[in-house]
């Protein structure tokens, strides 16, 4: 959580230090430094693999995700996103008697934008933020587990047009989440691993 | 000076109805917002291995563990006993609530067996394990009924009483005994094996404390033993 908090005040800090950038410098740098909304809709997947209750006792579920870059310095485009992915449980002897977990996270990233041709484009990412992992049955709450991501990602862009791109990603996500248990569960509570793909949607 | 009294005075009032409305709102929600709460950072487990009375392993007995907290109750872990026997169930630790923790297939004929009021405090670094839990068959199991009887002819006074042996009762975690109270008090315990009473009785000519240990056989068949004092 100290890692988010962290990483997030840089953030901010690094925005205020670009605005205040470009709100004085000539006109070359203004084009180096924009602010710039780019808002992507994406479905996911995540594919949870490693030794952790994630992967052993869960089976994965479509979930969403929305993200935006809203700095640009150079290539670089920085922003936040918002996931929330869904399990079913299929072991409730590992989880405990209840049906489905949601994980839900909130990062920001940096993205770096790789021009390949007119209409297509890459960019490769890495981002960090604060994930939750909550326990429901039929409306029950079965307790959550907080966490801390760290991310790194690539997403590819075809633009149909000047604001619409069909977007697809896959991204390797390392959540590290508080776990009180015996020593030997500890990493399989507490260590999850996933390649998350997504396809989706990104206006410009 | 007064349209602004008027103007406090209908705020107020307004205040009021839309408070007065909220109250069965606010109580609806505290009502059904109760329940067992979970914390979902802590994974507790339990490890257990279950045995019929002749000592032998057995699979598919169901263990159920529930939480309770007044009158709510979960399930918070269930699964069954696998080749060898052994169990192993992971669960969120449930706040505020003791646990009970029951062995039963009725399908195979096995009474419930059940362990009551255990709590994460018998979690030793969040596991606890249970050896051996000996489950009974429902046909081998038959009536004991104890009659302590006051005959007032020794002068001597109940003080307590206790009962070793195979028993079909819920019991407390580590309880080798069933505690009785010195009146007549019925227990379905196991066929063939001898059970032992223990009990202690108080002389009030003396002012001391004997102890006594009644061996009792248990056949086919059910038991009434009388213990006049």
């Amino acid at each position: 959580m100290k890692n988010t908090l962290t990483a997030f005040l840089l953030f901010f800090c690094v925005s205020n230090f670009a605005q205040e950038i470009a709100e004085n410098v000539s006109e070359p740098s203004e084009k180096a430094i924009k602010f710039d909304a780019q808002v992507r809709f994406q479905v996911l997947y995540p594919i949870q693999f490693g030794d952790h209750v994630l992967s052993e006792a869960y089976d994965s579920k479509p979930g969403l995700g929305f993200s935006m870059s809203f700095l640009n310095i150079k290539n670089f485009k920085f922003g936040a996103g918002y996931n929330i992915e869904f399990y079913k449980v299929t072991d409730k002897q590992l989880t405990g008697e209840f049906g489905t977990s949601h994980n839900s996270s909130v990062f920001g990233t940096v993205n770096y934008e790789v021009r390949v041709t007119e209409k297509f484009s890459v960019h490769p990412n890495v981002g960090m933020g604060y994930a939750v992992l909550r326990n429901k049955d039929k409306g029950s709450n079965f307790g959550k587990q907080d966490g801390t991501e760290y991310r790194a990602g690539l997403i590819t862009d075809f633009k149909f047009n000047k604001t619409i791109s069909l977007i697809f990603g896959a991204s390797y996500i390392y959540t590290k989440y508080e776990i009180n248990t015996a020593p030997e569960f500890e990493k399989f509570f507490g260590d999850s691993r996933k390649i998350q793909l997504s396809i989706g949607l990104q206006l410009d | 000076m007064i349209e602004i009294k008027q103007l406090i005075q209908n705020l107020a009032s307004l205040l009021k109805i839309n408070c007065m409305k909220k109250i069965p709102l606010l109580l609806l929600f505290a009502l059904t917002s109760c329940g067992i709460a979970y914390d979902g950072e802590t994974r507790l487990i339990t490890e257990t291995t279950v045995l019929d009375r002749n000592g032998n392993l057995l699979q598919d007995i169901e263990v159920k563990i529930t939480a309770q907290n007044g009158s709510y109750t979960d399930v918070v872990s269930s699964g069954f006993s696998n080749a060898t026997g052994n169990t192993q169930l992971i669960f969120p630790k449930p706040e505020n609530s003791s646990m009970e923790i029951s062995f039963s297939n009725p399908a195979l004929g096995y009474e419930t067996k059940m362990f009551y009021d255990v709590t994460p405090d018998d979690f030793d670094n969040y596991k606890l394990v249970m050896d051996q839990v000996v489950v009974l068959k429902a046909d081998d199991i038959v009536n004991l009924e104890v009659q302590f009887v006051n005959t007032f002819a020794d002068n001597k006074t109940f003080v307590s009483a206790n009962l070793v042996g195979l028993v079909a009762a819920p019991q407390l975690l580590n309880q080798t005994q069933q505690q009785f109270n010195g009146e007549t008090q019925a227990f379905r315990v196991a066929k063939n094996q001898t059970v032992i009473i223990n009990y202690t009785l108080f002389d009030n000519a003396t002012q001391l404390s004997s102890d006594y240990s009644l061996p009792v056989l248990i056949e086919n068949d059910p038991v009434v033993q009388p213990i006049n004092y």
